[in-house]
């Protein structure tokens, strides 16, 4: 009786867990199938297998060149400010975790304050200041504003990661000689890597998906990224179904290959940038 | 902070980032604090008006609707997302040869992007080719499909679901990694005092993983009240003011009406109960269970 039971038990928690699985997958798997099919097909009849493995949508997505523009404009964006952010924020976490003085702790309390100050909070005032600078519409202006953006947390993160490394080993270095920029490049970059990978990570996933700054920031065409050219297309071709599913597809072939080759990085980066936080 | 002797040229490490991060966060701030006190334009010069905006505000139909919509979001993010995380993170407690592709499957929505999903989701509340409508015709219901983001019954529920949806993933690692941490003892335990599966979740489980879910449920309480690009793709806000939520009350007064005092006034209301639920929230919480 109890082994029927468990049986009975087993088959409930694989179904469910089957369950999830498919509600996961599924809308990504059906603007696939619809990616491939004509609009005729889509309006006529519902199907979980297309009629065809046809490319016409794709071909007319990459014939106006709005997508292949928006990726550029994209990967520029969001690879300058993963650099920019690394490099910032790594030498003021390096500064603040490791000397002693009282300033640092007061600096440090200022950055941690920027993690409950939403962008929602300034938005129309930061218009305002990148209008006043001249970079409104440009990709440096939303460069910096996003690198600002990654300050508060990453410097949070990084903290943490150098504060674990023992004194001792600081110590031993600068009893050799070595400078403050030595002791930066030589011994506390490559021992915090794991945190550098996670702020890396976080940066990507939240710039690279950003839609409201640049949105805002960016208003010509030319300069329009990935996630607002995609929003873009749904009140353009809000009728043809075909077109649209292929230009979500094309939009999410780059982070979900991303995601698939270290989605276990990823996973981990983020919920570790969420409990800290 | 550290234990090496400060020099000046330590300083030089932190300046760019600090520089930046006075610029876009500090000045910003302030500067959202003084405008809400003014009915500047944008433009010509700014008179102080005192308190007016806010009370212009708070006596709004509109402004207050909206505030009544971002706790019902929520409230159903904390009951959907961090619910049914928790309820598979459960099920999945024990791992298994599955659980790090699993893992990965129901993690991927979380990385894709709001206009991405919003686009994947105008076309599955479609009311002739969408899923949604497809499924109920098929279980008999068809009295009950609809133009889900033009009814205004139904539109916000109807956005609020795509987040909700995206997340249930992210929600899940994160206690799921928790319920790891749980000492298969206590389990053992608890079997010999006689715990039915039900009592072993309430009784051991959650007080366990406590601390984690209050990070969880002030996460969902923060996205609910500051997230609105879905929104702001799915429906602008309306139709009419039926999905009107703070944030695109603010975003309208400013980029749309070109009033940059009475929409700094709108953040800042918005801030600041932000900053008291979730502080609410979080204090009130953790209490409830003093594990010593």
């Amino acid at each position: 009786m109890s082994k029927l039971k468990r049986r009975g038990y087993l088959v409930i928690k694989n179904s469910f867990l089957v369950l999830v699985v498919l509600t996961s997958l599924f809308p990504i798997y059906w603007t696939l199938v619809n990616s491939f099919r004509t609009n005729t097909q889509i309006l006529s009849v519902f199907r979980l297998f297309p009629e065809q493995v046809g490319f016409e949508n794709y071909d007319k997505i990459f014939r106006v060149d709005v997508l292949p523009t928006a990726f550029m404009n994209s990967v520029v964006i969001t690879g300058t400010t993963m650099a920019l952010t690394a490099l910032l924020t790594m030498m003021a976490a390096y500064a603040l975790s490791c000397y002693r003085f009282k300033l640092g702790g007061w600096i440090y309390s200022l950055f941690a304050a920027g993690i409950f100050i939403p962008s929602a909070t300034t938005m129309g005032m930061i218009y305002k200041l990148l209008q006043s600078m001249q970079l409104l519409g440009k990709r440096s202006g939303i460069v910096l504003l996003y690198t600002a953006g990654r300050i508060p947390l990453s410097i949070f993160l990084l903290v943490a990661f150098m504060k674990a490394i023992p004194d001792s080993v600081k110590e031993a270095a600068v009893i050799d000689g070595c400078s403050p920029w030595k002791l930066f490049t030589k011994i506390i970059c490559p021992l915090s890597q794991n945190g550098l990978i996670i702020v890396l990570i976080l940066t990507f996933i939240n710039v690279w998906n950003d839609y409201i700054w640049s949105m805002i920031l960016l208003p010509s065409a030319s300069r329009r990224t990935l996630t607002v050219a995609l929003a873009f297309f749904k009140g353009e071709y809000f009728t043809d179904y075909g077109l649209l599913s292929a230009c979500v597809i094309v939009g999410l072939l780059p982070i979900v290959t991303v995601y698939l080759i270290m989605s276990d990085k990823i996973i981990n980066g983020m919920a570790a940038g969420a409990v800290k936080g | 902070m550290g234990g090496l002797r400060y020099q000046k040229k330590i300083l030089l490490f932190i300046i760019p980032a600090l520089f930046l991060y006075i610029l876009f966060f500090i000045y910003p701030f302030f500067q959202t604090v003084f405008y809400s006190f003014t009915n500047w334009d944008g433009f010509t010069g700014a008179s102080l008006v005192g308190a007016k905006n806010f009370g212009q505000i708070l006596g709004d139909e509109v402004y207050r609707t909206a505030v009544g919509r971002i706790f019902i979001w929520a409230g159903l993010s904390i009951l959907l997302k961090v619910g049914s995380a928790l309820v598979i993170a459960y099920v999945l407690r024990k791992g298994g040869k599955g659980a790090s592709f699993f893992r990965t499957v129901v993690f991927l929505p979380y990385v894709i992007s709001s206009s991405a999903m919003c686009l994947m989701f105008s076309v599955m509340y479609d009311k002739e080719i969408g899923l949604i409508n497809i499924l109920l015709r098929a279980i008999g219901l068809d009295s009950v499909t609809r133009y889900w983001l033009v009814d205004e019954k139904t539109v916000f529920y109807a956005v609020i679901l795509i987040p909700i949806y995206q997340a249930i993933g992210y929600f899940f690692v994160i206690l799921f990694a928790a319920m790891k941490d749980v000492p298969e003892d206590l389990y053992e335990a608890g079997r010999l005092d006689g715990t039915t599966p039900l009592t072993e979740f309430t009784r051991i489980t959650i007080p366990y993983i406590w601390p984690t879910l209050v990070v969880c449920i002030v996460l969902a309480i923060n996205g609910a009240f500051q997230n609105f690009d879905y929104i702001f793709i799915m429906t602008g806000g309306g139709p009419g003011h039926a999905s009107e939520v703070p944030a695109t009350y603010m975003y309208k007064s400013i980029f749309v009406n070109g009033q940059y005092g009475y929409g700094s006034a709108a953040a800042l209301i918005l801030f600041v109960i932000t900053l008291v639920v979730t502080g609410f929230a979080r204090k009130g919480l953790n209490h409830m269970y003093r594990t010593e």
